[in-house]
């Protein structure tokens, strides 16, 4: 059964947009890592940029303080000169004391910037030259007390240098200026920057932690999801089982109301046609009857003709219910097949070629003499007709048996000892849709006019009323066998017969012999491979001749081709022809559905061949098998 | 009552034939009596009857089509019997069937009709 599954979470296309939001959320998780790391060297950088603000104010401060020691020392040494006063002389030897550190500490502190340093080389210079200067001056007002020309001298180079000093400083702190500007710029941007990314970042986690929460629901909402569907299409497939089987059982009833349908509507047309012959018969008699008694009598024959046929249609149809009155004796059917001969021939055979093969040894059977002649003249008219431009018909008898599984495969056969009576053409066949409704009532192939697509029904029914079976075996332009079987009557002038000796145990093979069975029913097919591995024999099959032969190319060390004659496509005789020309030495076992001489008298075979006719029992065939192989 | 010219076309040559004489008897005259589809169409062009009986049931339902094909070199008035009158009305509803087994008046009565 044919059961759809259906179900939105389970489509093709939502199994790849899940695929997308489960990609999206990787990729959130790794934007927001790269995120992390920009942010943290953010905060790096920050740092730096503090640390270079607060450098750059150290700095500023320190050229301050130089300035202002420059200064002090000035003062200093100015106010001991006008004064003479020792404690004058205090801030300039602090001065002094501190100069020296603070330029080495900002020579230090711009070591990056070369044209600070530069700057401070000067301003070094510079304010040596001052200090000598201001050192000079005291020592020369201690040594020579203050002339007016010489002092004037010294304030006047002290002026000049101071001056230079000042502005070395006043550019050195402009310099730092400048770059704290720009470090406080820095400082700015990178946090907005680091804001901003925050702000991303934080957006994107919620972002990402929102799909992922809406994927993780989503998920679940899809394996529940799943979960019943998956329950809704299990009670589905049940319950359209259920319905598969109601419908599968209503059709075989329109079936049968089809099949009774086209028997009502045959017997009401024949009815309808005999029932008009014997009222116009009989109206077109009374008219006639004082005028002229001959053509009245003529008339009445008419009706009674008509009746007649009537009367052979309820016996035909009876016979096709299985209900009509038998007389059944114990015959053999040797002598009743040939003692038809005569009838036969001169019935059938102008332009076909008829052959009759009696089996010695055949055993007798219980059935209506009338009927079963009436069978296989019936069985040899449809074969005539079959052979439109002649052909071979072969009638043969043989006793047969009919084991367990041909009963399988043939409902309502009992297995046991049959009698076969068998009518072969070498006709147009019939496909096997054909065959499945030959045996119906008003089924017919012929053409208008030409039987009434009653015979095979009537032998069917009277066969099945003797207790037998009827099977065809037919393939389109391969002919048709039909074969009639009788049960073995075991009746009481035949009482060794049932005294039967155990039979000898089936030979198996012990030696693992390969066997390749080709054979294109399947249900035959199987029953011969199971049967030959029962046997103990490794068995390959192929259901056509084409398949046997790739079979074999596969395996070349087969033992035993088993072939069935008649196949669609490549036939086995070709097939056997094929391998042995391959594998010289290769042992062949025909077997076919028609029957030995059939197919003898029809040229398929060579007369030597072996060949085992269907239906075969697991013991015929095991026995065959291991003669063979034991050539 | 007119007499015409009528085709009988009947696969059962038995009925056929006393068909064809009850028709005598009632003063018609019967051109041919044919038994399949193309026999019918052949007489039909050939006596170019007044009347055509045909079984409807000439081996599936060829009596139809074989008035069909006549009916296409021109009209012919025509009556249908048949075992199973339904299944005729049903693809013709508006043709005279005739019910087998008939007897002379309801012919009559048939031909009457057919021909009015």
């Amino acid at each position: 059964m044919n059961q759809t599954f259906r179900g939105a979470g389970l489509a093709p296309n939502a199994s790849a947009a899940r695929i997308d939001r489960s990609e999206w959320n990787a990729w959130g998780i790794g934007l927001l890592s790269i995120l992390l790391c920009l942010g943290l060297g953010l905060i790096w950088l920050q740092r730096i940029n503090t640390m270079m603000v607060a450098h750059t104010i150290e700095v500023d401060e320190r050229l301050a303080t130089v300035m202002s020691s420059l200064q002090d020392a000035e003062n200093g040494a100015r106010g001991y000169e006008i004064t003479g006063r020792k404690e004058f002389l205090e801030p300039y030897r602090g001065a002094l004391a501190r100069l020296e550190p603070d330029l080495s500490a900002v020579r230090s502190d711009t070591v990056d910037n070369p044209r600070q340093q530069a700057a401070i080389d000067r301003v070094s210079v510079q304010a040596a030259k001052r200090m000598a200067q201001i050192a000079a001056a005291i020592a020369l007002r201690d040594s020579s007390g203050i002339s007016s020309e010489a002092f004037v001298e010294l304030l006047r180079q002290g002026r000049s240098t101071m001056e230079a000093t000042r502005l070395e400083i006043v550019g050195m702190r402009a310099e730092e200026a400048r770059l704290l500007i720009k470090r406080q710029q820095s400082a700015d941007a990178t946090l907005l920057w680091s804001t901003v990314i925050s702000i991303v970042g934080i957006l994107l986690a919620i972002g990402t932690n929102l799909v992922g929460l809406r994927d993780q629901s989503r998920r679940k909402a899809l394996v529940s999801a799943g979960r019943d569907e998956l329950f809704a299409a299990n009670t589905a497939l049940v319950s359209g089982n259920e319905r598969t089987e109601d419908a599968e059982s209503q059709l075989r009833q329109l079936q049968k109301m089809e099949a009774v349908g086209q028997l009502t509507g045959g017997i009401a047309h024949d009815f309808n046609n005999m029932l008009a012959i014997i009222i116009a018969g009989l109206d077109l008699a009374r008219r006639q009857l004082r005028a002229d008694p001959d053509k009245a009598l003529a008339r009445i024959d008419s009706a009674l003709e008509g009746a007649r046929r009537a009367a052979t249609l309820t016996a035909r149809l009876l016979a096709f219910s299985r209900q009509q009155a038998l007389s059944p004796v114990a015959l053999d059917p040797n002598r009743l097949v040939s003692g038809m001969s005569d009838l036969l021939r001169r019935t059938i055979g102008e332009q076909v070629r008829i052959e009759i093969v009696l089996s010695g040894g055949a055993w007798r059977v219980h059935a209506d003499v009338a009927q079963l002649e009436n069978a296989i003249i019936n069985l040899c008219v449809n074969a005539r007709d079959a052979m439109v431009d002649g052909g071979r018909l072969t009638i043969e008898t043989s006793n047969a048996h009919l084991d367990d599984s041909y009963a399988r495969l043939n409902g309502e056969v009992v297995p046991g000892q049959y009698v076969l009576i068998a009518v072969t053409d070498s006709g147009v066949g019939m496909p096997p849709d054909v065959v499945r409704r030959a045996f119906e009532p008003f089924f017919t192939t012929k053409g208008a006019g030409k039987g009434t697509g009653l015979g095979l029904s009537q032998v069917f029914g009277f066969i099945k009323q003797s207790g037998g079976h009827v099977k065809i075996y037919s393939e389109p332009d391969a002919g048709t066998s039909v074969k009639l079987y009788l049960p073995r009557w075991l009746g009481p002038d035949h009482a060794d017969a049932v005294t039967a000796a155990i039979p000898p145990p089936t030979p198996v093979s012990a030696r693992e012999e390969l066997v390749l069975v080709v054979e294109d029913d399947p249900d035959v097919r199987t029953v011969s491979v199971d049967a030959l591995r029962y046997l103990g024999y490794a068995v390959l099959h192929a259901a056509s001749a084409e398949e046997a032969l790739e079979v074999m190319a596969r395996h070349p060390r087969i033992d035993l081709l088993f072939t069935d004659i008649v196949m669609p496509g490549v036939t086995g005789r070709v097939l056997a022809d094929l391998a042995v020309k391959a594998h010289p030495g290769l042992k062949v076992l025909y077997t076919t559905g028609y029957t030995r001489n059939a197919v003898v008298h029809n040229g398929v075979l060579d007369a030597g061949v072996d060949l085992l006719p269907k239906p075969f029992t697991v013991d015929q065939l095991g026995l065959k098998v291991r003669e063979m192989l034991d050539r | 009552m007119t007499a015409w010219s009528i085709l009988v076309v009947e696969d059962d040559e038995l009925l056929g034939l006393l068909l064809g004489e009850l028709l005598v008897e009632m003063g018609h005259r019967v051109c041919a009596i044919a038994i399949d589809e193309a026999a019918a169409v052949d007489a039909a062009a050939v006596h170019r009857p007044d009347l055509m009986i045909v079984d409807a049931g000439l081996g599936q339902g060829c009596g139809l089509r074989a008035v069909q094909t006549v009916q296409a070199t021109g009209s012919v008035p025509h009556i249908f019997t048949t075992g199973d009158a339904d299944s005729v009305r049903r693809s013709r509803p508006d043709a005279i069937v005739l019910e087998k087994p008939f007897n002379e008046p309801q012919l009559a009565r048939a031909i009457a009709l057919a021909m009015s």
